[in-house]
């Protein structure tokens, strides 16, 4: 409860009513003045009326009129026993000034208000009525008679009575009169010492809010002085250009910096037009100046010098009132050239570094399709080398070295595409359920022949199989363990090399590992200022390093960087001459060991069926090694050097299987994909596979979007191509096994064969739907199979055993079922007929 | 010895006149006025002297009477000059024995006047005569009202200078 803020609170208040009340103030204090004056006018009246004292006259009178009256009796008194005309003088005497007295009194009366009200009273009417009585006795002879003197005297005494009684009245009534003119005279005293009061305490208080206002106004002005002389030197002291100009654009004031800007003197500069100054933009500017605000918060115009330099500045304008009320306009300038010529040279800068980074990306695409594509090549040959000749033992090595060679090249060349990859931070791996120590097995296999070329041992310490499931990204942690281990065959030289690996659950996390795998050498060792550097692209150790050593330089800082975006660390310790140990620390997921794949199909497996194959690539060499895969798998293939062939191609038969490379001269497999799907041709509903070199990340985008869903990334295997092919429908004809009967059978038999087969395949169908059925009906449908299958209708073979199965286990077939079997029928009687018909059979004589 | 004279004197006029207070002031030479000096003998002043004196009238009201009246007489300065006193103080002296003390520098230029006549008709004791020192009071004098009144002598009969 501080009073001082609450008192200056209330005289704030206090000031504020009073300002907006001034003339209300003035009203009141004019009022009272004006009540003040009329008051002092009555108590001058009284004092005036106090002044004539009539009260104490008629005291006097009073006093006198009883005196008088017993002077009188006394001179009757004087006269009664001798009764002689000198005291008759002096008793007449004394009656005429009674009478006097008593006339005066009436008088005096009549003219006072104190005692008007006595005149007509009943002792002053005795009074008269007696003083009557006496002048009626008294005047008139002179020598009274006795009897007449007896009786005035009898009248004069009786007077006295009534006289005092008056006389008593009259006394009390000036003294009320008196106390009344007192009270009167107090009461207009005091209110007008009041209202004195209370016109002094306004007046005080208008004189000190008038110089509570006075003394805030003083600060204010002060203030705006101080506001004024402040902006003043901001504005001389402002870097940017400021101009005080007209509404029609004459410039009123403008501070050094805008003088410089212009490089014009002060005097030549105030008057001028300022559109004259930035002449390209005079037109709008005109108007914003009339508008008092510019189009945007910032535009950029030219400034012209009088020298006829120009320069690029920045103005924003602002509007307000000079001293005089006349509206000016503020344009604030500044000089942007040196930011204008940043700009430029970032720009610059920028479009540099875009066509760097296009360079790159375009070198990158180059070299995954030009140096990729022959590799492949080699590596396909090599497949279908190993995998459908019998080469002796010799020969073999040869093939699997070569074989080696060209993964260990190939896998090279994606290491440099991977590390592009990194650098546009491309998505990672996803992470897959692996078993550590197959993988670390696998791996030591693939660089154990490196290893024991150098004469080194390498031994494995892995956790047990069953224990060793976990999940991480798959291809990037083999490539990091390829790198480390191939790397510790690379540097050691008769030695040992010792791969161990470990998986601890991560004590803070539930369901985590901690996978540590070492990689241990007994080689050449590491300088210890080199063990950072190791890590850095194209980097290698040293000169003796690369004598007799192979590397990318790009290995050890991919697998850092790869370790890295999966969250984990890699360590190195190293001696010189002793050799090196390289540690995996990763945090994995832990993972159910999958189940062993069961065989859904319960049915036993047909062989491959033989498929319209058509194969669009330009390459010659991959073009066959492909041709021969797909031949070696019993297929039917076409070929097509490049896309205008293959859609050629696809228009003039039906294909099972498009294997379409994608970057081919004419039309791309892209292009070519998206012409037979939305061309009207038998293949356009053919299933396509597009074949890739390691696609960058935007390329495979660029497939989907296409429509070219299924991708074969090359090099193409044997093994690769048997699953695509196995998931292939069912063909309603197998074109190889009729080929092969065409050879064997002349035409007319084959002819016979087909129609005996409709025959029967017609009464099994028409049995299958009657029922009860037809006794011997199974044995039946299992030959009718067994026929069809010797003409290679696939499609109906594996509806047939179906229905077998199915008859076999419930002793029915259901209606859908026959009906599947009845429309399949219609199908294979249609091909069956195209196959062998007439010109079929006149072109197989 | 004046009272008797004029006792008689107001007598026959009883008997002669049917209104005897104008008669008797009419009749006779009588002293109405005695004007002491400190030194040196009095003067006594009959009717005919004070109007034989330059004469001041004036028309007023009075607080002892209804309506006005037109007052005249001779100055109470020129009358005093009559016996020499022309400053220092003054005694004056009523009928009833009434007196009262008065300054010579209380005297106005035209008041007071000895009041022979009021509206042109002598007057006499009944009627605060014969003679009434009165001043303008309808006017602003340079006297308080009290002391107007108390120099306002009814039935004057007599002037005495007063020693130092």
């Amino acid at each position: 409860m501080s009073l001082r803020p609450a008192l200056r609170r209330w005289s704030a208040r206090l000031t504020r009513a009073l300002r907006r009340r001034i003339w209300l103030v003035l009203a009141i204090v004019l009022a009272g003045l004006v009540v003040l004056a009329l008051i002092g006018q009555s108590v001058r009246n009284r004092l005036e009326e106090a002044r004539t004292a009539q009260s104490e006259n008629a005291t006097w009178l009073v006093a006198q009129a009883e005196v008088e009256t017993l002077k009188l009796i006394l001179a009757l008194d004087r006269v009664a026993p001798d009764h002689g005309p000198e005291a008759e003088a002096e008793l007449r005497q004394a009656f005429d000034i009674y009478l006097s007295r008593v006339e005066v009194m009436d008088s005096y009366m009549a003219g006072f208000a104190v005692l008007a009200p006595l005149r007509d009273g009943e002792h002053w009417q005795q009074v008269r009525q007696g003083t009557r009585d006496l002048q009626q006795l008294l005047d008139g002879s002179t020598l009274l008679p006795t009897a007449r003197l007896a009786e005035a005297q009898r009248t004069a005494l009786s007077l006295r009575k009534p006289m005092r009684a008056f006389t008593t009245d009259a006394l009390a009534a000036l003294v009320a009169a008196g106390i009344q003119g007192r009270e009167t005279l107090a009461t207009l005293l005091s209110r007008g010492a009041e209202i004195g009061f209370a016109l002094i305490a306004l007046l005080t208080l208008t004189v000190w809010v008038t110089t509570r206002l006075s003394r805030r106004l003083r600060l204010r002005s002060r203030e705006a002085v101080r506001a004024r002389a402040n902006l003043e030197r901001t504005l001389a002291a402002s870097l940017d250009g400021v101009v005080v100009l007209r509404p029609d654009g004459s410039i009123v004031d403008a501070n050094p910096a805008a003088l410089a800007l212009f490089g014009m003197t002060r005097t030549a500069l105030i008057g001028t037009d300022f559109r004259h100054l930035v002449p390209g933009g005079s037109a709008t500017l005109g108007g914003m100046l009339l508008r008092g605000a510019a189009t945007s918060p910032r535009i950029e115009l030219t400034a012209q010098r009088p020298n006829g330099q120009r320069l690029p500045v920045e103005l924003s304008l602002t509007a307000g009132d000079d001293a005089q009320g006349r509206p000016v306009r503020f344009a604030f300038l500044r000089d942007i050239s040196e930011r204008r010529s940043h700009e430029a040279s970032l720009r610059a800068a920028r479009d540099a570094a875009l066509q760097a980074a296009e360079a790159k990306q375009r070198f990158l695409a180059v070299m995954s399709h030009e140096m990729r594509t022959p590799l492949n090549g080699v590596i396909a040959a090599l497949d279908i080398l190993l995998r459908t000749t019998r080469p002796d033992p010799r020969q073999l090595q040869f093939l699997e070295i070569a074989e080696r060679s060209a993964n260990m090249a190939l896998e090279q060349i994606n290491d440099v595409l991977d590390q592009a990859r990194l650098d546009e931070r491309a998505a990672p791996e996803e992470a897959v359920a692996l078993n550590v120590t197959t993988l670390l097995s696998d791996m030591a296999g693939q660089v154990l022949p490196l290893a024991e070329a150098a004469g080194n041992r390498l031994t494995l310490s892995l956790p047990p199989p069953d224990q060793a499931w976990v999940r991480a990204p798959r291809r990037a942690l083999m490539r990091v363990l390829l790198n480390l281990a191939g790397n510790a065959a690379k540097f050691t030289r008769g030695g040992e090399i010792h791969i161990a690996a470990r998986l601890e659950p991560d004590g803070a996390q539930q369901g985590q590992h901690l996978l540590s795998v070492e990689v241990a050498d007994t080689g050449i060792g590491i300088a210890p200022d080199r063990l950072e550097a190791i890590f850095e692209p194209f980097e290698r150790g040293e000169n003796g390093y690369d004598r007799d050593t192979e590397g990318t330089g790009l290995g050890l800082g991919i697998a850092r960087r790869t370790v890295e975006a999966m969250g984990g660390r890699i360590e190195v310790s190293s001696q010189r001459g002793e050799g090196s140990s390289f540690r995996i620390l990763l945090p994995v997921a832990a993972a159910q060991a999958p189940l062993p794949e069961s065989r859904s199909d319960l049915l036993p497996e047909l062989p491959m069926a033989g498929q319209e194959v058509l194969i669009a690539e330009d390459n010659p060499t991959n073009r066959l090694v492909l041709r021969e895969m797909l031949r070696h798998l019993g297929q039917s293939v076409t070929e097509a050097a490049d896309g205008a062939e293959a859609i050629l191609a696809a228009n003039a038969k039906a294909f099972a299987l498009i294997l379409m490379d994608i970057s081919m001269p004419r039309v791309d497999g892209l292009t070519a994909t998206q012409a037979i799907r939305s061309g009207r041709g038998p293949s356009a509903g053919a299933r396509i596979v597009a074949l890739t070199a390691h696609g960058l990340p935007e390329e495979l985008e660029r497939f989907h979007a296409g429509g070219l869903t299924e991708i074969l990334p090359k090099p193409v295997t044997l093994a690769r191509l048997r699953p695509i092919l196995a998931s292939l429908p069912e063909p309603v004809l197998d074109p190889a096994v009729l080929n092969e009967l065409r050879a064997l059978l002349p035409a007319a038999h084959l002819a016979r064969t087909a129609a005996g087969l409709e025959a029967e395949a017609k009464a099994v169908l028409a049995d299958l739907a009657g029922l009860p059925l037809a006794e011997g009906l199974a044995e039946r449908l299992h030959r009718l199979q067994g026929a069809c299958a010797m003409l290679g209708l696939r499609r109906l073979v594996q509806a047939l055993r179906g229905a077998e199965a199915h008859l076999a286990e419930t002793g029915a077939c259901p209606p859908e079922a026959t009906a599947a079997l009845a429309a399949l029928w219609e199908e294979a009687a249609q091909a069956l007929a195209t196959a062998t018909g007439p010109q079929d059979g006149s072109a197989a004589e | 010895m004046v009272w008797q004279r004029r006792t008689i004197l107001t007598g026959l006029c009883g008997v002669l006149a049917l209104t005897g207070q104008t008669l008797r002031a009419e009749t006779a030479a009588q002293t109405l006025l005695r004007v002491v000096p400190k030194t040196g003998p009095g003067i006594a002043l009959d009717r005919a002297a004070l109007e034989a004196l330059p004469q001041v009238s004036f028309e007023t009201t009075t607080i002892w009477t209804e309506g006005r009246i037109a007052f005249r007489g001779p100055r109470l300065r020129d009358v005093l000059a009559l016996a020499g006193i022309a400053e220092g103080r003054i005694l004056l002296r009523a009928l009833n024995d009434y007196e009262v003390e008065m300054g010579l520098d209380e005297l106005g230029d035209d008041w007071p006047i000895i009041a022979t006549r009021q509206n042109g008709q002598a007057f006499d004791v009944r009627d605060q005569g014969p003679l009434w020192l009165v001043y303008p009071y309808d006017d602003e004098i340079d006297l308080s009202r009290e002391r107007i009144h108390t120099l306002s002598v009814w039935q004057l009969v007599q002037v005495q200078e007063l020693p130092r």
